[in-house]
C-alpha cells in the first residue's frame, strides 16, 4: 500500500508541476517567438500526459477515478494554447 | 509626490501593521519549528500548542489586514474621490489593532480554559485555525463590515460601479457572510465540521483568491496600465473558474467528517481540476511580463506580483493536486504534507500579493515620479525568502512522504504509529532543514522590514549626493 501510495503521490505531483512548466515555457515561446522553445514545451506537455498516465494505470483507484485523470491529462495539453489565443485575443480586441 | 487620500494614509496604517504581524507570525512558527525538534524547549512557558496557533492566527490577521489595506488604497482611485465613512474606517482600524492585542495577550498569558461559555467568548473558540474568542470573531465581522459599507457608500457616492467594484461589493458580502459560519457550534460532530470548514476552506480559498484577484487587478492596472477591459474580463474568467472549482472542490474535506459518500466523488472532482484556472493565470503573468519586458517605476512590486501568479501555481496547483486525490488524502490528510501545501499555497497566493501591494505604495509615497523603486535589499529578500519557503517545504514534503507512508499506510494510523514516525530519521532531519530554511526566510523578512523601512529614503539620498557631487 505504501509503495501504491508513493508512486500515485509523485505521478499526481509530476503531471501538474509539468503541466505548470509546458504552460510557462509555451508562453514564453511563443510571445518571444521562439518556436524552439515551443517544441521543448509540448515535450512536458507529453511528460504531463505520461504523469497522469501513471496514475490512470493504477490499480488502486478505481474507473471513476480514471476517467477523471485521464479527462484532466487531456485538457491540460490543451489549456496552454487555448490560452494563449484568449489572452492574446482580449489584448487584441482591446487594442483594436 | 502624489498626493494621499485619507483613505490611502489609513491603507498606510494597515500595511505597516501587517508588516509587523507578519514578523511576529514568522516568529512563533520558528519557536514551533525549535519545538517540533526539541519539545521540551519553553515547555510550561511558550508551549507548542500556543506558539502553532499564534503562528497561524497571526498569518490570518496580517493577511486580511494587507487585503483592506489594499482596498483603501485603490478605492478612492477606482471612484475618483474620498472613501465616505473614512472616520468609521479609522475607528474599526484602532478596534482591530487593539482587539488583536488583547487576544494575543491572552492566548500569550492565559492559553486555557474550562471550556464553558466564559472560554468561548473571552479565551479561545478551541476550534482548530479560528480560535479566536466569540467577541473577536464579532469584531472581525464588523470589520469586514465596515470596509463593504465603505466600498459600496463610496461606490454609490462616486456614482461609480465598475467591473471590479462589483465583484470586490459581492465578494465583500461573502467574506463577512462566510466567516459566520464559525461561529455557532451544533451538537453533532460532522454537522459542526462541515461548518468549520466553510471558514477554514471556503472562506480563505474561494473569498480570498476573488479578493486578491481584485486587488491584483488594481495593482497590474496602476502598475503596468493594464487596460481596465482586458483587467475585468480577465476577472470575470477566474472569478468563474475559482468559484467553479473550488466551491465543490471543498468536498473533498468533507468526506473525513462523516457527510454522505458522494461528496468523495464530487469533492475529488472538482479539486483535481482547481489547477486549471492556476495554470491559465500564469499564461497571462507571462504574456504581462512579456509586453512589458519587465519594465517599471516599480521593479519590487512587479515581482512580487509575478511570484503571485507562478507561487499559487506551485504552492495551490501542484502541491494542492499530490494529495486531493480521496484515496491519496486518506492516508495524507493532517500530515506535513498537508503543512507543505498549506505554507507554499499561502505563501505565493497571499504573501506575495500582499508585499507586491505594499512596494506599490511605497513607490507612491517614497519616491518621487520618474525615480526607480530599486535596489539590493529587496532582491536579497526577495530571493532569500523564495529559498526559504522552497527549503521549508520541501523539507515538509519529505516529512509528509515518510508521515504518510509510515504512519498512515504502513502502521495503520494508531499512537503508536504516530510516534515511531515522529522518530523517524526521515522525519527527524526533515525537521531540521525545515528550521533552518525557517532561519532562512526569518532573515530575509529582516532585510525586507529594512528594505521597507528605508526604500526610497536612500534613493534620494543618493540622488541628492549625486547632485551635491
Amino acid at each position: 500500500m505504501a509503495e501504491t501510495l508513493y508512486k500515485l503521490m509523485l505521478y499526481g505531483f509530476l503531471m501538474v508541476f509539468f503541466a505548470g512548466t509546458y504552460a510557462i515555457l509555451y508562453a514564453i515561446g511563443r510571445f518571444s517567438g521562439l518556436p524552439l522553445l515551443v517544441r521543448i514545451s509540448y515535450s512536458f506537455a507529453i511528460f504531463q500526459f505520461l504523469a497522469g498516465l501513471g496514475m490512470v494505470f493504477s490499480p488502486y483507484l478505481d474507473i471513476l477515478w480514471r476517467a477523471i485523470i485521464l479527462f484532466s491529462v487531456f485538457a491540460y495539453l490543451f489549456i496552454p494554447p487555448v490560452m494563449w489565443k484568449v489572452v492574446v485575443e482580449m489584448h487584441r480586441r482591446h487594442e483594436d | 509626490m502624489e498626493r494621499l487620500y485619507e483613505s490611502q494614509k489609513l491603507a498606510l496604517w494597515y500595511f505597516w501593521t501587517a508588516i509587523l504581524l507578519f514578523g511576529a507570525q514568522l516568529l512563533f512558527g520558528l519557536l514551533s519549528a525549535i519545538q517540533f525538534i526539541n519539545p521540551d524547549f519553553l515547555y510550561g512557558i511558550l508551549n507548542f500548542m500556543t506558539n502553532r496557533m499564534l503562528h497561524i492566527n497571526a498569518m490570518v490577521v496580517w493577511l486580511l489586514m494587507g487585503f483592506i489595506a489594499g482596498i483603501y488604497w485603490f478605492l478612492p482611485l477606482e471612484t475618483g474621490r474620498e472613501v465616505v465613512g473614512i472616520k468609521l474606517g479609522k475607528l474599526a482600524y484602532f478596534a482591530f489593532v487593539g482587539a488583536v492585542a488583547v487576544v494575543v495577550l491572552v492566548y500569550l498569558f492565559k492559553q486555557f480554559g474550562s471550556g464553558d461559555f466564559f472560554t468561548l467568548w473571552f479565551i479561545t473558540e478551541g476550534r482548530e485555525y479560528i480560535e479566536a474568542p466569540r467577541w473577536a470573531d464579532i469584531g472581525i465581522v464588523a470589520v469586514a463590515l465596515i470596509v463593504a459599507f465603505n466600498v459600496i457608500g463610496t461606490a454609490v457616492a462616486a456614482r461609480k460601479i465598475t467591473g471590479i467594484i462589483g465583484v470586490l461589493i459581492v465578494d465583500l458580502a461573502f467574506l463577512f457572510g462566510l466567516y459566520l459560519a464559525g461561529m455557532f457550534f451544533t451538537p453533532n460532530i460532522s454537522v459542526d465540521q462541515f461548518w468549520w470548514w466553510w471558514v477554514v476552506h471556503l472562506w480563505v480559498e474561494a473569498t480570498w483568491e476573488v479578493l486578491v484577484g481584485v486587488l491584483m487587478g488594481w495593482l497590474l492596472m496602476h502598475l503596468l496600465g493594464t487596460p481596465r477591459k482586458i483587467i475585468e474580463a480577465w476577472l470575470y474568467v477566474e472569478v468563474m473558474l475559482v468559484f467553479g472549482t473550488g466551491i465543490l472542490g471543498l468536498g473533498h474535506h468533507y468526506y473525513w467528517i462523516g457527510t454522505p459518500e458522494y461528496w468523495l466523488g464530487i469533492g475529488g472532482f472538482f479539486s483535481s481540476l482547481e489547477p486549471l484556472p492556476l495554470v491559465a493565470m500564469v499564461i497571462h503573468a507571462v504574456y504581462d511580463a512579456g509586453v512589458h519586458k519587465l519594465k517599471t517605476v516599480n521593479r519590487p512590486a512587479l515581482f512580487w506580483a509575478f511570484a503571485q501568479a507562478f507561487g499559487n501555481l506551485f504552492g495551490a496547483g501542484v502541491w494542492g493536486f499530490m494529495h486531493t486525490l480521496p484515496q491519496i488524502n486518506l492516508f495524507s490528510h493532517g500530515t506535513q504534507m498537508a503543512a507543505a501545501h498549506g505554507h507554499l499555497a499561502f505563501f505565493g497566493a497571499y504573501v506575495s500579493a500582499n508585499l507586491a501591494l505594499f512596494y506599490f505604495a511605497l513607490g507612491k509615497t517614497r519616491v518621487k515620479e520618474g525615480y526607480i523603486l530599486n535596489g539590493t535589499p529587496w532582491k536579497i529578500a526577495y530571493i532569500g525568502m523564495i529559498i526559504g519557503i522552497f527549503g521549508m517545504v520541501a523539507a515538509l514534503t519529505v516529512a509528509g512522504f515518510a508521515q504518510t507512508m509510515i504512519e498512515r499506510a504502513t502502521l495503520g494510523s494508531t499512537w503508536e504509529a504516530f510516534i515511531q514516525a515522529q522518530m523517524h530519521p526521515w522525519m527527524e532531519e526533515a525537521f531540521k532543514w525545515r528550521l533552518l530554511f525557517g532561519v532562512i526566510f526569518f532573515l530575509s523578512y529582516v532585510v525586507l522590514l529594512y528594505d521597507l523601512l528605508t526604500a526610497g529614503k536612500r534613493v534620494e539620498a543618493l540622488k541628492e549626493a549625486e547632485v551635491v557631487g
